[in-house]
């Protein structure tokens, strides 16, 4: 018997272990998709790509971690009010919105709606301000101020109808908050519509939550069979998507239907269904709530099983802090548990439920309350008395079941100790990892930022460069190039025409380096699969104007390692020179150019079949070869040369790491 | 036979005149009027809706990409070549966004402006491989961010990988066993989607709860 007890509390500890594993590996799949916009941010270059960075960031945290989707939110509007970018101010304050929304802190994320309100309306963005409107009717919503949430959405409306837009949900908040204010044919005019439009528009997803309106509607007029059918039709349909929130709110008011029908044992089933949803959702507020009416539904069974329903108010006080911001709603539910304490016979709980039931109702208790409160004190005492007795009547009876129990409690104590040794010792090493690792991040963080700040740094004096060269210089070249050959192609005479030509191409040549240079300067450039493509086009551009045939082979799959400006410039320019030799200065017809990547050997071949280098016309010089030569020591490269009076291959071999 | 009517926007006298001059000498092509700045060619051109406007991107006020974006909407039918300097990738960029049907480097030879003129006529536009790869990332920031987007197709997707890697027009249509006509084509379509999706911008991703 006691070796049973030892393996079944191996199995347990066992269980749990394997349920903390997977608790955590579940965190770690929700927290990749952060990450990666994390690294994202890090590498992003402009600032408009940090913008929606951080905009992505404050807003998927704003669900999971609110506090860190308001940091990066700030960061947004920092960084947009910085760069005066209305449209990315415009994103912070909804990433703000919305992480505050979280917190449950409604007229904080009303503030920043209103703000991106202010800016879409500044943008003349149609759609934006009806959306930043919803929100904000949203937050009056979530406070129980229904009227002003209704103000807002109805504005909404307005604005989409203007626009000749639609927003298949308008219809339904506009129904719900109807309904919160009691105005049932009002809440069915708009579900009404709202059906209508949606199939003219074909959002059929949408119809589910507006039907469910309508059912509610309908409850309400007491037409409870249609309401019955509309339900289950829906929920039919909603067999198998993924939308459990709708799922359960259709659940809810399915229950709802059957408890005015009276039929308490198909109600009990929907809620039960419901709660079930509620609690995948994690939504603390839903749970409580179902919890409740289920509760009560199952007091209304001929043979109430009042253990469960206590253990329902039991787990609905649980869900109750998340209820606290909004005071009518908590009202109720104090009320609600008050009421079934009470009916389960339990006044000392009912009497704490009403005091705080009428605490937020009025402070000024008016005398039926009074008296109410004050049977209840009474049957509180009687109660506790009663209480107290059974209690030394069972302390009794444990005292003398105890002696008899000592070996099967020593067993229970030291399995118990153990697994809260091994829990323990787990969490505090996972914690210390995590720990660990936190730092780390940190510190890394911390290293990135300030390598940022000065690559930030380097990188506008880059541009400002580039600019100057670009502006100042290049405009210059072009226009001197431009006018020379206009002019070349004009001049009959002989000697002027050829000065001018040599006028025309060497400002043409100069202007192609400082393409080149500037080209170089780009920091989106630096990778060997960048320049692998500029080298392609490079020679594609170059031997299409020319009257020979060429075969390029350059391989797809350059992978995009980051090379420094150094490595860059001077295997362009060798390829370059090398490339314009075969085909300008070797009588070439044919030209083959190879390039491969073997980590970590860069080879590239030009290859002519012209009349090579030992011909005594080419006199290109020992400059230039001696140059090709030097550019690949610079950078540890080896520059072969094998030509012959059939052709000529240059073969370039680069380490790239 | 049609003649291809021409504009010119340009600040810089002599490049002006002779643009102007090359213009008036080609056969198919037939000069209307040039301008010295953008803000008269904002007034002028929608009368004259020429079939080729040549813009400097560079112009003292308003600058030609602004110029463009304007226009676009009332010359619906006018195709816009920007001309530059040097090959900035970010501004040819924006121009290309902003509705700009091509580009031409003002040292190009002479015959190549002509030549893009005729081949902008018949629907050919070319893109550089940095052109290329900054196309590829707008449509893949803009796919995340927005749910009214003109998605690539696998073939455009296709075109874009070999231009960023420096293939030719000539090259791609071999490789792809297409017809180089074919080709330009699609890159034009990918040119049209671009605008079009500049132009409704990101939208907002605003969740409703």
């Amino acid at each position: 018997m006691k070796q049973f007890k030892t393996i079944a509390y191996c199995i347990y500890t066992f269980i749990v272990l394997f349920l903390l594993l997977c608790l955590q590996a579940s965190y770690a799949v929700n927290k990749r998709y952060l990450d990666s916009v994390y690294v994202a941010y890090l590498h992003a270059v402009s600032d408009s790509e940090k913008m929606q960075c951080l905009y992505s960031l404050s807003y998927e945290y704003g669900f999971s971690n609110p506090k860190i989707g308001i940091q990066y939110g700030q960061q947004c509007l920092a960084l947009a009010k910085l760069k005066k970018s209305k449209f990315h101010a415009l994103n912070a304050y909804n990433g703000l919105g919305n992480a505050y929304e979280t917190l449950s802190d409604y007229d904080s994320a009303r503030y920043y709606h209103m703000q991106s309100l202010q800016l879409a309306r500044a943008l003349h963005d149609e759609r934006k301000i009806a959306t930043t409107l919803i929100n904000i009717a949203i937050t009056y919503k979530e406070q129980g101020l229904y009227e002003q949430a209704l103000a807002y959405q109805l504005e909404a409306l307005r604005n989409f109808e203007s626009k000749e837009q639609y927003n298949p949900r308008i219809h339904f908040f506009i129904g719900q908050l109807y309904i919160a204010l009691n105005n049932i044919s009002e809440a069915e005019r708009h579900s009404r519509t709202g059906i209508r439009k949606c199939k003219e528009l074909g959002y059929y997803d949408a119809i589910h939550s507006l039907n469910l309106n309508l059912a509610i509607c309908l409850t309400k007029q007491n037409k409870i069979d249609s309401a019955i059918l509309l339900l289950q039709h829906s929920l039919q349909e909603l067999k198998g998507k993924t939308d459990v929130r709708i799922t359960s709110q259709c659940l809810h008011a399915l229950g709802e239907a059957w408890l005015a029908k009276k039929n308490s044992e198909e109600a009990l089933v929907c809620f039960q269904n419901e709660l079930a949803l509620q609690e995948q959702l994690s939504n603390k507020e839903g749970v409580c709530s179902t919890h409740l009416i289920i509760a009560t539904t199952m007091l209304q069974q001929p043979n109430p099983d009042k253990q469960t329903a206590l253990q329902h108010i039991a787990l609905a006080q649980k869900s109750l802090s998340q209820l606290l911001h909004n005071k009518d709603a908590l009202r109720d539910v104090y009320f609600k548990m008050a009421s079934l304490y009470e009916s389960l016979g339990h006044p000392n709980e009912a009497l704490n439920f009403y005091k705080l039931y009428f605490g937020l109702k009025d402070s000024l208790l008016n005398l039926n309350s009074v008296a109410q409160l004050n049977e209840l004190q009474t049957r509180y005492e009687t109660v506790k008395k009663q209480s107290q007795i059974e209690l030394q009547k069972t302390k009794l009876e444990a005292q003398t079941n105890s002696i008899k129990h000592k070996n099967v409690q020593l067993i229970l104590l030291i399995s118990v100790l153990l697994l809260t040794i091994i829990t323990a010792l787990f969490s505090y090493s996972r914690y210390r990892t995590r720990q660990q690792f936190k730092f780390m991040l940190e510190v890394e963080r911390q290293e990135k930022l300030r390598e940022f700040a000065l690559i930030e740094k380097e990188q506008q004096e880059r541009e400002r460069i580039s600019k100057d060269i670009h502006d100042e210089l290049g405009a210059g070249l072009s226009k001197i190039a431009l006018l020379t050959a206009y002019a070349q192609q004009k001049n009959d005479n002989q000697i002027l025409s050829e000065q001018i030509s040599t006028i025309s191409t060497i400002s043409t040549e100069l202007r192609s380096n400082i393409t080149d240079l500037v080209w170089a300067l780009n920091p989106n450039n630096n990778t060997l699969e960048n320049l692998v493509a500029r080298m392609h086009e490079y020679a594609g551009s170059f031997l299409e104007d020319l009257n020979l045939t060429y075969s390029l082979h350059f391989p797809d799959d350059i992978p995009a390692i980051a090379i420094t400006r150094e490595i860059q410039r001077n295997i362009f320019l060798t390829f370059k020179e090398a490339v314009s030799n075969a085909a300008k200065h070797a009588k070439a017809t044919t030209i083959t150019i190879t390039a491969s990547y073997n980590s970590p050997q860069f080879m590239i071949s030009i290859t002519d079949d012209g009349i090579g280098f030992e011909h005594k016309k080419i006199k290109i010089s020992n400059n230039g070869l001696r140059n090709m030569q030097e550019r690949m020591n610079i950078i540890g490269g080896e520059f072969e040369l094998h030509t012959s009076s059939s052709g000529t291959k240059v073969l370039l071999t680069i380490p790239i790491q | 036979m049609k003649y291809t009517t021409v504009a010119i926007v340009e600040d810089q006298k002599e490049i002006r005149e002779m643009q102007e001059a090359l213009v008036k000498e080609a056969d198919s092509l037939c000069f209307l009027q040039s301008f010295e700045n953008a803000e008269e060619a904002l007034v002028a051109l929608p009368e004259l809706q020429p079939d080729v406007v040549l813009v400097d991107i560079h112009l003292p006020k308003m600058t030609g990409i602004e110029l463009v974006f304007n226009l676009k909407s009332v010359c619906s039918n006018t195709k816009f070549i920007m001309c530059t300097s040097l090959e900035d990738t970010e501004t040819i960029f924006s121009a290309l966004k902003a509705g700009a049907n091509g580009y031409i480097s003002k040292t190009a030879p002479l015959n190549k402006l002509i030549e893009a003129i005729d081949e902008l006529r018949h629907g050919g536009a070319p893109m550089s491989s940095q052109i290329a790869r900054k196309v590829v990332e707008s449509f893949q920031v803009n796919q995340t961010a927005n749910t009214h987007f003109e998605s690539l197709s696998k073939r455009e997707q296709e075109i874009l990988k070999f231009l960023s890697k420096g293939y030719r027009y000539k090259e791609i249509a071999a490789k792809l066993e297409l017809s180089l006509e074919t080709v330009r084509t699609h890159v034009r379509n990918i040119y049209e989607k671009l605008q079009v999706n500049s132009r409704t911008d990101a939208l907002n991703k605003v969740q409703l709860r």
